[in-house]
C-alpha cells in the first residue's frame, strides 16, 4: 500500500520544499535509533503476521460452523435478546450475513489483503460479541443468581457452551490481536493491493 | 500535507462498506441456494410462541391428560388445579427448579409414563419430533414424525391429515433447555389450526427417554 511507505530519501533537486522536508521527516523517521521498539518489531510484519493467521483462522473456522447451520445460529441468536424479534427480518438477515462478514474478514485476513478494514470489522464485531456476552450473562445471573464467572451458555460462536469469563477472556486476547491489523504499518506477507 | 493520507480514513470506511456489501451478496445468495434444510425465509417469523406467554391466563391452568396431579406448584397461588411445575419428582419430569416452559406458554405437558402408555396404544396419537434431521436420525422416539420446527412450511404437508386426525399430538425435543418443542407447538396451533387442546408438550424429552432405557428409532424412518 503505497501510503504507508515513505520516500527513501528527500528526492534531490525536487520542486516542492514541503516534499523535501517530507522526506526529509520521513527519513529521520525512519533512522534506526528513532523509531521506538514497537515499530521497530511491526516493520518485521511478524506480529502482523500472527495475528492475521491466528484471528483469520479462528473467524474462518467459527462463520463456517454457523453457516453449516443457520437454524441452531438463529436460535442461539435469539437467547442473546439482542436483536428485536419484531419484524422478523431483522434477525433473519443477521444470520443470513453476519457469517458472511466473518468469513470474509477471516480470509482477508490471512490473505493479508485489505487489512485495516478486515482489523476494523473484527475489532467492532468482537467488542459487540463481548457485550453481548456479558449481558446475557448478567441477565442469566439475575435468574439463577450464579457467580458471573461459573455461567455457561452456548455463545453462538460455533464452539458450543462455555463458560462466560472464558469467552470473555478469549476474545479480549482476539481483540487486541486485532488492533495489530487494524494499526500496523507493515504489509509484509501480505498480498499486493491494488491502489485505487 | 500528503494527500494520501488525507484520503486515508475515507477508504478505510469505504473498504469496510465493501466488505460488507460483498459478504451481504454472498450471505443472501448462499441463503436462496441453501437446501431446505439450511434456508432461512427472510420474512418468517421463527419464534411464535412468544406470543402465547402474553395470552396465557395463570388462574385457569391447561387440562393435564390424566386426572391426578403430582402435587402443588410452591408459589403458584392462583392455580385452581394441581400442575406439573413441582411437586415430588419423578423420572421424565421436566426440572423441579423453576417453572414450566411450556406451562408458562400456556401449553399442556405429558409425562414419561403417560407417553409410554403411547407405545402400547398408539391409535389416535401422533408424536411428532421438532429437532433438525441429524437428531432426528441418531434417535427418536419409534413412530415419531419428523417436523423440524424450523421447517414446518415444508413439511407439514406432508403430515396434516394425521395431525388433524389425532386427538393426542405430542412435541418434544432434545428436553433440559430446549425450547424446539414449545415452538413447534406453538406453530401448529398458531399457523396451522390445529386445536390447541390436542397438542402437548413432552418437555422432559428425548434426554429422559434415553435414560429411561426406552426403545430408540435411529435412521430416517419413523419405525
Amino acid at each position: 500500500m503505497t501510503e504507508e511507505t515513505a520516500p527513501e530519501a528527500a528526492p534531490a533537486g525536487s520542486a516542492a520544499a514541503t516534499a523535501a522536508s517530507m522526506g526529509e521527516a520521513s527519513t529521520r523517521a525512519r533512522d534506526s535509533r528513532a523509531r521506538s521498539p514497537l515499530a521497530r518489531l511491526d516493520d518485521t510484519g511478524v506480529p502482523l503476521l500472527i495475528a492475521r493467521l491466528v484471528v483469520g483462522l479462528v473467524f474462518v473456522a467459527l462463520a463456517l460452523v454457523k453457516i453449516a447451520d443457520p437454524h441452531e445460529f438463529l436460535g442461539i441468536l435469539k437467547q442473546f435478546e439482542l436483536i428485536p424479534l419484531d419484524p422478523p427480518i431483522l434477525i433473519n438477515l443477521t444470520v443470513v450475513i453476519l457469517p458472511w462478514v466473518e468469513l470474509l474478514v477471516g480470509g482477508l485476513l490471512l490473505a493479508g489483503l485489505m487489512v485495516r478494514a478486515s482489523g476494523a470489522i473484527v475489532a467492532v464485531l468482537l467488542v459487540v460479541f463481548m457485550i453481548a456476552v456479558y449481558l446475557r450473562a448478567l441477565g442469566v445471573q439475575a435468574e439463577e443468581g450464579q457467580a458471573l464467572c461459573r455461567i455457561a451458555f452456548d455463545c453462538g460462536c460455533g464452539a458450543g457452551p462455555i463458560k462466560v469469563c472464558r469467552k470473555l477472556i478469549e476474545n479480549g486476547g482476539l481483540l487486541l490481536l486485532a488492533f495489530i491489523p487494524l494499526f500496523s504499518r507493515s504489509r509484509r506477507f501480505c498480498l499486493p493491493a491494488p491502489s485505487l | 500535507m500528503d494527500t494520501r493520507l488525507k484520503k486515508s480514513p475515507i477508504r478505510l470506511l469505504l473498504n469496510i462498506l465493501l466488505i460488507v456489501g460483498l459478504a451481504s451478496l454472498c450471505g443472501l445468495t448462499w441463503n436462496l441456494a441453501a437446501g431446505k434444510d439450511r434456508h432461512v425465509r427472510l420474512t418468517r417469523d421463527y419464534f411464535t410462541a412468544r406470543h402465547l406467554i402474553s395470552g396465557a391466563d395463570p388462574s385457569n391452568p391447561p387440562a393435564t391428560p390424566s386426572g391426578a396431579g403430582t402435587g402443588v406448584t410452591p408459589g403458584n397461588d392462583t392455580a385452581t388445579e394441581p400442575n406439573r411445575g413441582g411437586g415430588e419428582e419423578r423420572p421424565g419430569d421436566p426440572p423441579p427448579e423453576g417453572e414450566s416452559m411450556a406451562l408458562k406458554h400456556g401449553l399442556q405437558l405429558i409425562t414419561l409414563e403417560e407417553l409410554q402408555a403411547y407405545l402400547e396404544d398408539p391409535e389416535g396419537m401422533a408424536v411428532v419430533d421438532a429437532r433438525d434431521r441429524d437428531h432426528y436420525e441418531d434417535g427418536h422416539i419409534p413412530g415419531a414424525y419428523y417436523l423440524n420446527r424450523y421447517q414446518v412450511d415444508d413439511l407439514i404437508e406432508g403430515i396434516r391429515e394425521e395431525l388433524e386426525l389425532a386427538f393426542m399430538i405430542i412435541v418434544y425435543c432434545n428436553g433440559g433447555d430446549c425450547e424446539d418443542s414449545i415452538e413447534l407447538a406453538s406453530e401448529v396451533v398458531g399457523s396451522f389450526g390445529i386445536p390447541s387442546e390436542s397438542v402437548y408438550v413432552f418437555e422432559a424429552g428425548m434426554e429422559a427417554w434415553e435414560a429411561a432405557g426406552l426403545p430408540v428409532v435411529k435412521g430416517a424412518g419413523r419405525d
